[in-house]
């Protein structure tokens, strides 16, 4: 089993953040590697661009190499598995802040929006 | 190319409410216009197309089996969008975090999708970027508009 997050290690948290968000829409989305690249360049205006480029393109280029396939060959359950996988990193990697808001606020937060729904 | 008349977004219920309650009113979105009828006139692919993503994330949530790369996605796009709003100076840090744990304890149903009608002669001045659709292919249009204000927009839910 591949560690995804070993090229996240050294990332700032904005930059860790995007970088996922871009990986994870490139397995559900399917893109081609030429599409990637171009998302790449138009989309990374938040955190630093070469940093997210190179983590982006590195996940993807393990992912490719351990499956023996392009992305968009890889079957859904595969690709549903890695997005999980990508999921887990992001929990541990950020919600270090999500601690630090009690959960009777970010209820009462949640049941706000509800009602507005 | 002529014009369209409107253009169409599918956008979480979480994100609708966020965009309400913490930005101001305003949305951050992709949309696209009508699929054409014609079969000699091209189409959006499907992964642009906010009809497709629409029932696409309410197949999955109807399924709720916990697995959704499209929610996963929404999540992560929603934090950094959170991150963003707080680098321009929309929010707060302690906000920012606020909403970070509310996307995070977010549930599946949080993620319904609403669907956007807009008039496009009103959004025009405000597109800022052809979206993926229009890397993917030299056809198809789709573009972003990172502050639509509420007023611009109808919701459709296709579900009862």
């Amino acid at each position: 089993m591949m560690d995804l997050s070993r090229r996240l290690q050294h990332l700032s948290r904005l930059d860790f953040i995007e970088s996922i968000y871009l990986v994870g829409r490139f397995l559900s989305e399917r893109l081609s590697r030429s599409v990637l690249e171009r998302l790449l360049k138009q989309n990374t205006k938040i955190g630093d661009r070469a940093r997210v480029e190179t983590a982006v393109l590195g996940i993807l280029d393990e992912i490719e190499k351990t499956e023996g396939a392009a992305v968009q060959n890889i079957s859904e359950d595969v690709r549903i598995y890695y997005s999980d996988e990508l999921d887990s990193v992001f929990r541990k990697g950020v919600q270090e802040n999500w601690q630090r808001v009690s959960d009777a606020e970010v209820e009462r937060a949640l049941e706000r929006l509800r009602a507005d729904a | 190319m002529s014009e369209p008349l409107l253009l169409y977004s599918t956008v979480t219920s979480l994100a609708y409410h966020l965009g309400q309650r913490y930005y101001g009113e305003m949305h951050n979105v992709w949309c696209a216009p009508a699929r054409r009828a014609d079969q000699y006139v091209s189409n959006n692919p499907p992964s642009p197309d906010p009809l497709a993503i629409y029932w696409s994330l309410l197949r999955e949530i109807k399924g709720n089996d916990g697995h959704s790369s499209k929610i996963n996605d929404n999540r992560h796009g929603l934090i950094l969008g959170a991150n963003g709003k707080e680098k321009q100076g929309v929010i707060d840090s302690r906000t920012r975090e606020l909403i970070e744990a509310v996307i995070g304890r977010a549930t599946i149903n949080d993620f319904r999708p609403l669907f956007l009608a807009m008039p496009y002669a009103m959004v025009k001045p405000l597109i800022c970027a052809p979206g993926v659709g229009n890397i993917a292919s030299a056809t198809s249009q789709e573009y972003i508009i990172e502050s639509l204000p509420r007023e611009c927009f109808d919701i459709l839910e296709l579900d009862s």
